[in-house]
Protein backbone atom coordinates (compact mmCIF):
# COMPACT_ATOMS: atom_id res chain seq x y z
CA UNK A 1 0.00 0.00 0.00
CA UNK A 2 1.08 3.66 -0.55
CA UNK A 3 1.49 6.10 2.13
CA UNK A 4 -1.21 8.53 0.12
CA UNK A 5 -3.74 6.07 -0.01
CA UNK A 6 -3.77 5.22 3.87
CA UNK A 7 -4.03 9.29 4.12
CA UNK A 8 -7.12 9.51 1.96
CA UNK A 9 -8.34 6.33 3.43
CA UNK A 10 -8.09 8.08 6.77
CA UNK A 11 -9.29 11.32 5.29
CA UNK A 12 -12.39 9.37 4.28
CA UNK A 13 -13.46 7.59 7.33
CA UNK A 14 -12.94 11.02 9.09
CA UNK A 15 -15.19 12.74 6.66
CA UNK A 16 -17.23 10.17 5.76
CA UNK A 17 -17.45 11.90 2.02
CA UNK A 18 -15.75 11.34 -0.92
CA UNK A 19 -15.75 15.24 -2.03
CA UNK A 20 -14.84 16.46 1.52
CA UNK A 21 -12.05 13.86 1.90
CA UNK A 22 -10.19 15.04 -1.35
CA UNK A 23 -10.29 18.21 -0.77
CA UNK A 24 -8.43 17.66 2.79
CA UNK A 25 -6.18 15.70 0.77
CA UNK A 26 -5.89 17.91 -2.19
CA UNK A 27 -6.66 15.52 -4.99
CA UNK A 28 -9.57 15.27 -6.70
CA UNK A 29 -12.28 13.33 -6.15
CA UNK A 30 -11.65 10.57 -8.99
CA UNK A 31 -8.07 10.39 -7.85
CA UNK A 32 -9.14 9.60 -4.63
CA UNK A 33 -11.29 7.10 -5.20
CA UNK A 34 -8.86 5.04 -7.79
CA UNK A 35 -6.86 4.52 -4.67
CA UNK A 36 -9.75 4.12 -2.64
CA UNK A 37 -10.67 1.14 -5.02
CA UNK A 38 -7.02 -0.11 -5.26
CA UNK A 39 -6.59 -0.20 -1.53
CA UNK A 40 -9.88 -2.29 -1.31
CA UNK A 41 -8.48 -4.53 -3.94
CA UNK A 42 -5.47 -5.27 -1.73
CA UNK A 43 -7.29 -5.66 1.59
CA UNK A 44 -9.62 -8.15 -0.11
CA UNK A 45 -13.23 -6.30 0.17
CA UNK A 46 -14.79 -2.85 0.31
CA UNK A 47 -13.79 -0.41 3.09
CA UNK A 48 -16.63 1.99 3.12
CA UNK A 49 -20.31 1.36 1.52
CA UNK A 50 -20.92 4.00 -1.01
CA UNK A 51 -24.81 5.17 -0.50
CA UNK A 52 -26.21 7.83 -2.35
CA UNK A 53 -26.37 9.86 0.88
CA UNK A 54 -24.41 7.99 2.97
CA UNK A 55 -20.91 6.98 3.02
CA UNK A 56 -20.01 4.33 6.15
CA UNK A 57 -17.24 2.24 6.87
CA UNK A 58 -17.74 -1.30 6.62
CA UNK A 59 -16.60 -4.13 9.21
CA UNK A 60 -13.34 -4.54 7.34
CA UNK A 61 -12.79 -0.73 7.26
CA UNK A 62 -13.73 -0.54 11.24
CA UNK A 63 -11.15 -3.02 11.27
CA UNK A 64 -8.48 -1.76 9.16
CA UNK A 65 -8.62 1.65 10.88
CA UNK A 66 -6.63 1.22 13.54
CA UNK A 67 -4.28 -0.47 11.85
CA UNK A 68 -3.75 2.15 9.18
CA UNK A 69 -3.71 4.74 11.87
CA UNK A 70 -1.24 3.28 13.29
CA UNK A 71 0.65 2.62 10.59
CA UNK A 72 0.28 6.38 9.20
CA UNK A 73 1.31 7.74 12.39
CA UNK A 74 4.46 5.63 12.23
CA UNK A 75 5.47 7.00 9.19
CA UNK A 76 4.96 10.37 9.57
CA UNK A 77 6.72 10.16 13.25
CA UNK A 78 9.24 8.38 11.34
CA UNK A 79 9.90 11.06 8.73
CA UNK A 80 9.70 13.78 11.27
CA UNK A 81 12.13 12.01 13.82
CA UNK A 82 15.09 11.84 10.31
CA UNK A 83 14.49 15.06 9.23
CA UNK A 84 15.14 16.20 13.40
CA UNK A 85 18.00 13.97 13.65
CA UNK A 86 19.38 16.00 10.97
CA UNK A 87 18.58 18.92 12.07
CA UNK A 88 20.08 18.06 15.14
CA UNK A 89 16.91 19.48 17.09
CA UNK A 90 16.49 19.55 20.38
CA UNK A 91 15.34 16.16 21.83
CA UNK A 92 13.88 16.11 25.42
CA UNK A 93 13.08 12.62 27.05
CA UNK A 94 11.04 12.68 30.30
CA UNK A 95 11.47 9.06 31.33
CA UNK A 96 9.79 7.12 34.20
CA UNK A 97 10.91 4.37 35.80
CA UNK A 98 9.14 1.60 38.20
CA UNK A 99 10.59 1.55 41.47
CA UNK A 100 11.11 -2.18 41.38
CA UNK A 101 13.01 -1.87 37.87
CA UNK A 102 16.86 -0.81 37.98
CA UNK A 103 18.03 1.96 35.84
CA UNK A 104 20.87 -0.14 34.61
CA UNK A 105 18.76 -1.93 32.27
CA UNK A 106 18.38 1.46 30.51
CA UNK A 107 22.03 2.60 30.05
CA UNK A 108 22.52 1.12 26.69
CA UNK A 109 19.73 2.56 25.39
CA UNK A 110 20.38 5.93 27.03
CA UNK A 111 23.55 6.03 26.18
CA UNK A 112 23.07 5.37 22.35
CA UNK A 113 20.71 8.28 22.86
CA UNK A 114 23.07 10.15 24.37
CA UNK A 115 25.93 9.36 21.92
CA UNK A 116 23.38 10.51 18.54
CA UNK A 117 21.39 12.83 18.98
CA UNK A 118 22.96 16.27 19.63
CA UNK A 119 20.26 17.31 21.28
CA UNK A 120 19.16 14.71 23.77
CA UNK A 121 18.15 16.13 27.33
CA UNK A 122 17.09 13.51 29.69
CA UNK A 123 14.66 13.80 32.84
CA UNK A 124 14.71 9.77 34.41
CA UNK A 125 11.97 9.64 37.90
CA UNK A 126 11.24 6.68 39.89
CA UNK A 127 7.38 6.30 41.50
CA UNK A 128 5.28 4.09 41.39
CA UNK A 129 3.59 2.39 37.76
CA UNK A 130 0.17 4.21 39.60
CA UNK A 131 2.04 7.60 39.69
CA UNK A 132 4.13 7.40 36.53
CA UNK A 133 0.88 6.71 34.16
CA UNK A 134 -1.38 9.36 36.04
CA UNK A 135 2.11 11.84 35.75
CA UNK A 136 1.83 10.41 31.54
CA UNK A 137 -2.13 11.28 30.84
CA UNK A 138 -0.68 14.65 32.60
CA UNK A 139 1.36 15.19 30.19
CA UNK A 140 4.52 15.82 31.71
CA UNK A 141 5.87 12.15 31.38
CA UNK A 142 6.47 10.93 27.69
CA UNK A 143 7.19 6.76 28.19
CA UNK A 144 7.50 4.42 30.98
CA UNK A 145 9.41 0.84 32.06
CA UNK A 146 6.82 -0.91 34.16
CA UNK A 147 6.66 -4.38 35.18
CA UNK A 148 3.32 -6.30 34.28
CA UNK A 149 0.77 -7.70 35.99
CA UNK A 150 -0.24 -4.30 36.42
CA UNK A 151 -3.43 -2.52 35.84
CA UNK A 152 -2.85 -0.36 32.88
CA UNK A 153 -5.17 2.29 32.29
CA UNK A 154 -7.06 2.41 28.51
CA UNK A 155 -5.37 5.07 27.21
CA UNK A 156 -1.90 4.10 27.36
CA UNK A 157 0.08 1.75 24.58
CA UNK A 158 1.91 -0.89 25.82
CA UNK A 159 5.08 -3.17 24.23
CA UNK A 160 6.62 -6.31 26.18
CA UNK A 161 10.32 -5.90 26.39
CA UNK A 162 11.44 -9.33 27.71
CA UNK A 163 10.30 -11.87 30.85
CA UNK A 164 12.16 -11.20 34.59
CA UNK A 165 12.11 -14.34 36.74
CA UNK A 166 11.11 -13.48 40.38
CA UNK A 167 14.27 -14.48 42.76
CA UNK A 168 14.35 -14.37 46.23
CA UNK A 169 18.02 -12.37 47.45
CA UNK A 170 19.79 -14.18 50.63
CA UNK A 171 22.93 -13.49 52.16
CA UNK A 172 26.01 -16.14 51.07
CA UNK A 173 25.69 -19.23 53.21
CA UNK A 174 22.01 -18.82 53.38
CA UNK A 175 20.23 -22.07 53.64
CA UNK A 176 18.24 -20.70 50.23
CA UNK A 177 21.61 -19.92 49.00
CA UNK A 178 23.13 -23.18 47.02
CA UNK A 179 19.34 -24.63 45.92
CA UNK A 180 18.55 -24.30 42.37
CA UNK A 181 15.28 -22.83 42.92
CA UNK A 182 13.40 -21.35 46.49
CA UNK A 183 10.09 -23.57 46.87
CA UNK A 184 7.15 -20.93 48.24
CA UNK A 185 6.53 -23.35 50.87
CA UNK A 186 9.98 -22.33 52.59
CA UNK A 187 9.35 -18.98 52.64
CA UNK A 188 7.02 -19.35 55.66
CA UNK A 189 9.70 -19.61 57.69
CA UNK A 190 11.78 -16.27 57.14
CA UNK A 191 11.36 -12.93 57.75
CA UNK A 192 10.89 -10.80 54.37
CA UNK A 193 12.26 -7.54 54.05
CA UNK A 194 9.99 -5.14 52.56
CA UNK A 195 9.90 -1.93 50.38
CA UNK A 196 8.96 0.82 52.56
CA UNK A 197 6.81 2.32 50.09
CA UNK A 198 4.75 -0.92 49.69
CA UNK A 199 2.36 -1.86 47.15
CA UNK A 200 5.12 -3.14 44.47
CA UNK A 201 4.99 -6.05 42.49
CA UNK A 202 7.39 -7.43 44.53
CA UNK A 203 5.10 -7.88 47.76
CA UNK A 204 1.69 -8.63 45.18
CA UNK A 205 3.57 -11.65 43.91
CA UNK A 206 4.65 -12.77 47.61
CA UNK A 207 0.98 -12.77 48.13
CA UNK A 208 -0.03 -14.57 45.21
CA UNK A 209 1.93 -17.38 45.68
CA UNK A 210 1.64 -17.54 48.89
CA UNK A 211 -1.80 -17.35 49.12
CA UNK A 212 -1.83 -20.79 45.79
CA UNK A 213 0.34 -22.67 48.06
CA UNK A 214 -1.61 -21.60 51.09
CA UNK A 215 1.24 -20.95 53.31
CA UNK A 216 1.87 -17.62 54.79
CA UNK A 217 5.07 -15.03 54.62
CA UNK A 218 5.83 -13.32 57.40
CA UNK A 219 7.08 -9.34 57.41
CA UNK A 220 10.20 -8.54 58.16
CA UNK A 221 12.14 -5.22 58.52
CA UNK A 222 11.25 -2.08 56.01
CA UNK A 223 13.91 -0.52 54.09
CA UNK A 224 13.76 2.77 51.75
CA UNK A 225 15.00 1.92 48.37
CA UNK A 226 16.86 -0.94 46.55
CA UNK A 227 19.57 -0.30 48.18
CA UNK A 228 18.89 -0.64 51.57
CA UNK A 229 17.35 -3.78 50.59
CA UNK A 230 20.42 -5.09 49.35
CA UNK A 231 23.04 -4.09 52.51
CA UNK A 232 20.04 -5.55 54.58
CA UNK A 233 19.93 -9.09 52.87
CA UNK A 234 23.91 -8.73 52.58
CA UNK A 235 23.99 -8.12 56.50
CA UNK A 236 21.41 -11.02 57.46
CA UNK A 237 18.61 -9.11 58.19
CA UNK A 238 16.41 -11.09 55.97
CA UNK A 239 15.70 -12.04 52.64
CA UNK A 240 13.75 -10.35 49.94
CA UNK A 241 11.69 -10.96 46.69
CA UNK A 242 13.56 -8.94 43.65
CA UNK A 243 13.81 -9.77 40.06
CA UNK A 244 16.55 -12.01 37.74
CA UNK A 245 17.19 -8.39 36.26
CA UNK A 246 17.93 -6.37 38.95
CA UNK A 247 21.75 -6.04 39.90
CA UNK A 248 22.98 -8.04 42.98
CA UNK A 249 25.97 -6.98 45.73
CA UNK A 250 28.67 -9.94 45.59
CA UNK A 251 27.54 -10.75 49.41
CA UNK A 252 23.80 -10.99 48.38
CA UNK A 253 23.12 -14.62 46.58
CA UNK A 254 19.40 -14.14 43.95
CA UNK A 255 17.63 -17.85 43.41
CA UNK A 256 14.34 -18.19 41.28
CA UNK A 257 11.45 -18.98 42.73
CA UNK A 258 10.43 -22.60 42.03
CA UNK A 259 6.86 -21.39 40.54
CA UNK A 260 6.81 -21.65 36.92
CA UNK A 261 3.89 -18.36 37.27
CA UNK A 262 6.99 -16.53 39.43
CA UNK A 263 7.62 -14.31 36.28
CA UNK A 264 6.44 -10.56 35.65
CA UNK A 265 7.01 -9.03 32.00
CA UNK A 266 8.73 -5.72 31.73
CA UNK A 267 7.29 -3.51 29.23
CA UNK A 268 7.29 -0.44 27.63
CA UNK A 269 4.60 2.45 27.98
CA UNK A 270 3.44 5.63 26.52
CA UNK A 271 0.28 7.59 25.90
CA UNK A 272 -2.50 5.82 23.42
CA UNK A 273 -2.66 8.58 20.21
CA UNK A 274 -0.51 11.38 21.60
CA UNK A 275 2.48 12.35 18.52
CA UNK A 276 5.41 11.06 19.53
CA UNK A 277 8.31 13.66 19.46
CA UNK A 278 11.77 12.48 17.83
CA UNK A 279 13.12 12.30 21.09
CA UNK A 280 10.51 9.89 22.29
CA UNK A 281 10.26 7.94 19.05
CA UNK A 282 13.94 7.38 19.25
CA UNK A 283 13.94 6.20 22.48
CA UNK A 284 11.10 3.22 21.68
CA UNK A 285 12.43 2.14 18.50
CA UNK A 286 15.66 1.44 20.33
CA UNK A 287 13.85 -0.02 23.36
CA UNK A 288 11.77 -2.04 20.75
CA UNK A 289 14.04 -3.35 19.15
CA UNK A 290 16.82 -4.00 21.57
CA UNK A 291 17.87 -7.84 22.10
CA UNK A 292 16.42 -7.92 25.51
CA UNK A 293 16.40 -11.68 26.17
CA UNK A 294 20.18 -12.19 25.39
CA UNK A 295 21.20 -9.23 27.21
CA UNK A 296 19.16 -10.00 30.49
CA UNK A 297 19.55 -13.80 30.29
CA UNK A 298 15.64 -14.24 30.56
CA UNK A 299 13.07 -16.41 28.54
CA UNK B 1 23.51 -22.42 -7.28
CA UNK B 2 22.19 -19.22 -8.05
CA UNK B 3 19.92 -18.20 -5.73
CA UNK B 4 16.94 -18.18 -8.15
CA UNK B 5 17.52 -21.90 -8.77
CA UNK B 6 17.78 -22.49 -4.57
CA UNK B 7 14.09 -20.33 -5.09
CA UNK B 8 12.92 -22.60 -7.25
CA UNK B 9 13.18 -25.99 -5.35
CA UNK B 10 11.67 -23.87 -1.97
CA UNK B 11 9.03 -23.04 -4.54
CA UNK B 12 8.76 -27.16 -5.46
CA UNK B 13 8.86 -27.98 -2.33
CA UNK B 14 6.11 -25.52 -1.22
CA UNK B 15 3.68 -26.91 -3.89
CA UNK B 16 3.42 -30.12 -2.20
CA UNK B 17 1.47 -28.62 1.26
CA UNK B 18 -2.11 -27.81 -0.14
CA UNK B 19 -2.33 -25.00 2.78
CA UNK B 20 0.96 -23.47 2.00
CA UNK B 21 0.24 -23.37 -1.62
CA UNK B 22 -3.65 -21.56 -0.90
CA UNK B 23 -2.20 -19.10 1.09
CA UNK B 24 0.48 -18.47 -1.38
CA UNK B 25 -2.32 -17.96 -4.53
CA UNK B 26 -4.03 -15.70 -1.95
CA UNK B 27 -1.72 -13.11 -1.35
CA UNK B 28 0.00 -12.89 -5.05
CA UNK B 29 -3.47 -12.97 -6.59
CA UNK B 30 -4.81 -10.59 -4.11
CA UNK B 31 -1.38 -7.91 -4.76
CA UNK B 32 -1.62 -8.84 -8.24
CA UNK B 33 -5.33 -7.61 -8.81
CA UNK B 34 -4.34 -4.58 -6.73
CA UNK B 35 -1.10 -3.72 -8.96
CA UNK B 36 0.58 -3.32 -5.49
CA UNK B 37 4.26 -3.57 -6.64
CA UNK B 38 3.67 -0.62 -9.15
CA UNK B 39 3.10 1.50 -6.45
CA UNK B 40 6.50 1.53 -4.64
CA UNK B 41 9.27 3.47 -4.69
CA UNK B 42 10.45 3.71 -8.27
CA UNK B 43 13.33 4.24 -10.57
CA UNK B 44 13.87 8.05 -10.31
CA UNK B 45 12.22 8.47 -7.03
CA UNK B 46 13.64 10.02 -3.88
CA UNK B 47 14.43 7.67 -0.70
CA UNK B 48 13.32 9.38 2.41
CA UNK B 49 15.67 9.00 4.81
CA UNK B 50 15.30 7.21 7.90
CA UNK B 51 17.01 6.44 11.36
CA UNK B 52 16.86 3.40 12.32
CA UNK B 53 17.92 0.79 15.30
CA UNK B 54 20.12 -2.18 13.94
CA UNK B 55 20.68 -5.51 15.44
CA UNK B 56 23.48 -4.61 17.71
CA UNK B 57 21.08 -1.50 19.51
CA UNK B 58 22.97 1.72 17.92
CA UNK B 59 20.97 3.85 15.84
CA UNK B 60 21.78 3.83 11.82
CA UNK B 61 20.88 7.18 10.03
CA UNK B 62 20.57 6.47 6.08
CA UNK B 63 22.30 9.94 5.73
CA UNK B 64 25.44 8.33 7.07
CA UNK B 65 25.60 5.32 4.78
CA UNK B 66 24.79 6.98 1.91
CA UNK B 67 27.79 9.38 2.87
CA UNK B 68 29.55 6.44 2.13
CA UNK B 69 28.73 4.90 -1.43
CA UNK B 70 25.38 3.91 -3.08
CA UNK B 71 22.78 1.89 -0.51
CA UNK B 72 21.12 -1.95 -1.69
CA UNK B 73 18.45 -1.73 0.41
CA UNK B 74 16.86 -5.09 0.87
CA UNK B 75 13.52 -5.29 2.52
CA UNK B 76 12.59 -8.95 4.32
CA UNK B 77 9.81 -10.08 6.10
CA UNK B 78 11.63 -11.70 8.66
CA UNK B 79 13.80 -14.61 10.15
CA UNK B 80 10.33 -16.94 9.86
CA UNK B 81 10.39 -16.93 6.20
CA UNK B 82 12.72 -19.46 4.38
CA UNK B 83 12.35 -17.35 1.23
CA UNK B 84 14.04 -13.99 2.85
CA UNK B 85 16.85 -16.46 4.34
CA UNK B 86 17.98 -17.83 1.21
CA UNK B 87 17.93 -14.42 -0.01
CA UNK B 88 20.06 -12.98 3.37
CA UNK B 89 22.56 -15.39 2.44
CA UNK B 90 22.88 -14.76 -1.20
CA UNK B 91 23.50 -11.32 -0.23
CA UNK B 92 26.38 -12.20 2.46
CA UNK B 93 27.79 -14.34 -0.27
CA UNK B 94 27.97 -11.29 -2.69
CA UNK B 95 29.06 -8.52 -0.20
CA UNK B 96 32.44 -8.50 -1.42
CA UNK B 97 31.71 -7.83 -4.84
CA UNK B 98 28.91 -5.23 -3.65
CA UNK B 99 31.78 -3.54 -1.45
CA UNK B 100 33.92 -3.86 -4.34
CA UNK B 101 31.36 -1.84 -6.47
CA UNK B 102 31.47 0.77 -3.85
CA UNK B 103 27.89 -0.43 -2.68
CA UNK B 104 26.53 -0.32 1.46
CA UNK B 105 23.96 -3.22 2.57
CA UNK B 106 21.27 -3.23 4.65
CA UNK B 107 18.09 -4.86 5.36
CA UNK B 108 15.54 -4.52 6.68
CA UNK B 109 12.81 -6.21 8.54
CA UNK B 110 9.50 -5.37 10.85
CA UNK B 111 10.89 -7.84 12.84
CA UNK B 112 11.94 -6.79 16.76
CA UNK B 113 13.83 -7.71 19.80
CA UNK B 114 15.89 -10.45 19.77
CA UNK B 115 14.92 -11.95 16.11
CA UNK B 116 17.61 -8.75 14.50
CA UNK B 117 20.69 -10.40 16.40
CA UNK B 118 19.64 -14.46 16.09
CA UNK B 119 18.78 -13.51 11.74
CA UNK B 120 22.62 -12.71 12.14
CA UNK B 121 23.83 -14.85 14.24
CA UNK B 122 22.31 -17.76 12.66
CA UNK B 123 22.84 -17.30 9.07
CA UNK B 124 26.45 -15.40 9.31
CA UNK B 125 25.14 -11.95 8.34
CA UNK B 126 28.02 -9.73 8.55
CA UNK B 127 25.83 -6.37 6.96
CA UNK B 128 23.42 -4.31 8.25
CA UNK B 129 20.21 -5.57 9.80
CA UNK B 130 17.82 -2.76 10.64
CA UNK B 131 14.50 -3.37 13.09
CA UNK B 132 12.17 -1.23 10.83
CA UNK B 133 9.59 -0.42 13.48
CA UNK B 134 5.72 -0.50 12.93
CA UNK B 135 6.81 -0.73 8.93
CA UNK B 136 7.32 2.75 9.09
CA UNK B 137 9.75 2.90 6.57
CA UNK B 138 8.15 0.14 4.55
CA UNK B 139 5.25 1.92 4.42
CA UNK B 140 7.13 5.05 2.90
CA UNK B 141 8.77 2.99 0.22
CA UNK B 142 5.56 1.87 -0.45
CA UNK B 143 6.27 -2.20 0.04
CA UNK B 144 3.95 -2.72 2.67
CA UNK B 145 0.75 -5.29 2.78
CA UNK B 146 -1.65 -6.78 5.33
CA UNK B 147 -1.45 -10.41 4.86
CA UNK B 148 -4.40 -11.46 3.76
CA UNK B 149 -6.63 -13.74 5.98
CA UNK B 150 -5.97 -17.09 4.76
CA UNK B 151 -2.32 -16.44 5.47
CA UNK B 152 -2.48 -15.08 8.43
CA UNK B 153 -4.30 -18.37 9.45
CA UNK B 154 -1.07 -20.13 8.12
CA UNK B 155 1.39 -18.21 9.75
CA UNK B 156 -0.30 -18.80 13.06
CA UNK B 157 -0.91 -22.36 12.59
CA UNK B 158 2.79 -22.35 12.32
CA UNK B 159 3.49 -20.98 15.20
CA UNK B 160 4.48 -17.38 13.08
CA UNK B 161 3.29 -14.55 15.79
CA UNK B 162 3.33 -11.18 13.38
CA UNK B 163 1.98 -9.35 16.42
CA UNK B 164 4.43 -10.64 19.07
CA UNK B 165 7.44 -10.23 16.62
CA UNK B 166 6.46 -6.81 15.36
CA UNK B 167 5.15 -5.55 18.70
CA UNK B 168 1.88 -4.60 16.82
CA UNK B 169 -1.37 -5.92 16.15
CA UNK B 170 -1.37 -4.56 12.25
CA UNK B 171 0.28 -7.71 10.29
CA UNK B 172 1.84 -5.73 7.93
CA UNK B 173 4.83 -7.14 5.81
CA UNK B 174 6.55 -6.02 3.54
CA UNK B 175 7.20 -7.36 -0.42
CA UNK B 176 10.23 -8.63 -1.50
CA UNK B 177 11.93 -5.42 -2.56
CA UNK B 178 15.46 -4.52 -3.37
CA UNK B 179 16.80 -0.68 -4.48
CA UNK B 180 19.88 0.73 -4.86
CA UNK B 181 19.68 3.80 -4.10
CA UNK B 182 22.77 6.58 -5.33
CA UNK B 183 24.44 8.73 -3.49
CA UNK B 184 22.13 11.52 -3.66
CA UNK B 185 18.97 9.39 -2.28
CA UNK B 186 17.74 8.65 -5.65
CA UNK B 187 16.65 5.32 -6.67
CA UNK B 188 18.64 4.12 -9.55
CA UNK B 189 17.32 0.24 -9.56
CA UNK B 190 13.78 -0.87 -7.81
CA UNK B 191 13.18 -4.77 -7.37
CA UNK B 192 9.69 -5.21 -6.01
CA UNK B 193 7.32 -8.65 -6.52
CA UNK B 194 4.12 -8.91 -4.47
CA UNK B 195 5.03 -13.17 -5.33
CA UNK B 196 7.43 -13.44 -2.18
CA UNK B 197 9.16 -16.65 -3.73
CA UNK B 198 10.79 -14.07 -6.25
CA UNK B 199 14.02 -11.92 -5.36
CA UNK B 200 16.22 -9.67 -6.99
CA UNK B 201 19.53 -11.43 -8.19
CA UNK B 202 22.59 -10.38 -6.03
CA UNK B 203 24.71 -10.56 -9.28
CA UNK B 204 22.29 -8.35 -11.28
CA UNK B 205 22.62 -5.62 -8.01
CA UNK B 206 26.18 -5.48 -8.46
CA UNK B 207 26.00 -4.76 -11.84
CA UNK B 208 23.83 -1.79 -11.17
CA UNK B 209 26.51 -0.80 -9.13
CA UNK B 210 29.24 -1.52 -11.63
CA UNK B 211 26.94 0.90 -13.62
CA UNK B 212 26.65 3.75 -11.21
CA UNK B 213 30.65 3.44 -10.95
CA UNK B 214 31.13 3.76 -14.50
CA UNK B 215 28.72 6.75 -14.74
CA UNK B 216 30.34 8.34 -12.16
CA UNK B 217 27.64 9.19 -10.42
CA UNK B 218 27.84 6.95 -7.20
Amino acid sequence: MELSQVRYFLALAKTLNFTRAAEACNVTQPALTRAIQRLEEELGGPLLYRERSLTQLTDLGKAMLPHLDAAYLAAETATAQAEAFKRRDAAPLRLGLNSTISAHLLMPVLQELQDRLKGFELALIEESSEKLFATMLDGRLDAAVVAEPVRLPDRIDRWPLFEDRYVVLCRSGHRFSNLAEVPTSALAEECILLRAQGGCDFEQVLDDLCRAAATKWRRGHRGGSEDHIRRMVGAGLGVAISAASQPVASSVVAVPLAEPAAVRRVIVTAVAGRPHSAGLATFLKLMRARDWKGEVGCH
Amino acid sequence: MSLKGELENLREQARTNENVQMAYEVVVNQLGRAETAGRALKVGDVMPGFLLPNAEGRLVFSDDLLRRGPLVINFFRGNWCPYCLRTLEALESALSSIEAAGGQLAALTPDTGSHLIATKRQHGLTYEILSDVDGAVGLQFGVLFRAPQRYRELLIGLGIDLEERHGNAGWLIPMPATFVIDQSGVARYAFVNVDFTRRAEPEEIVQVLHGLKRAGCQ
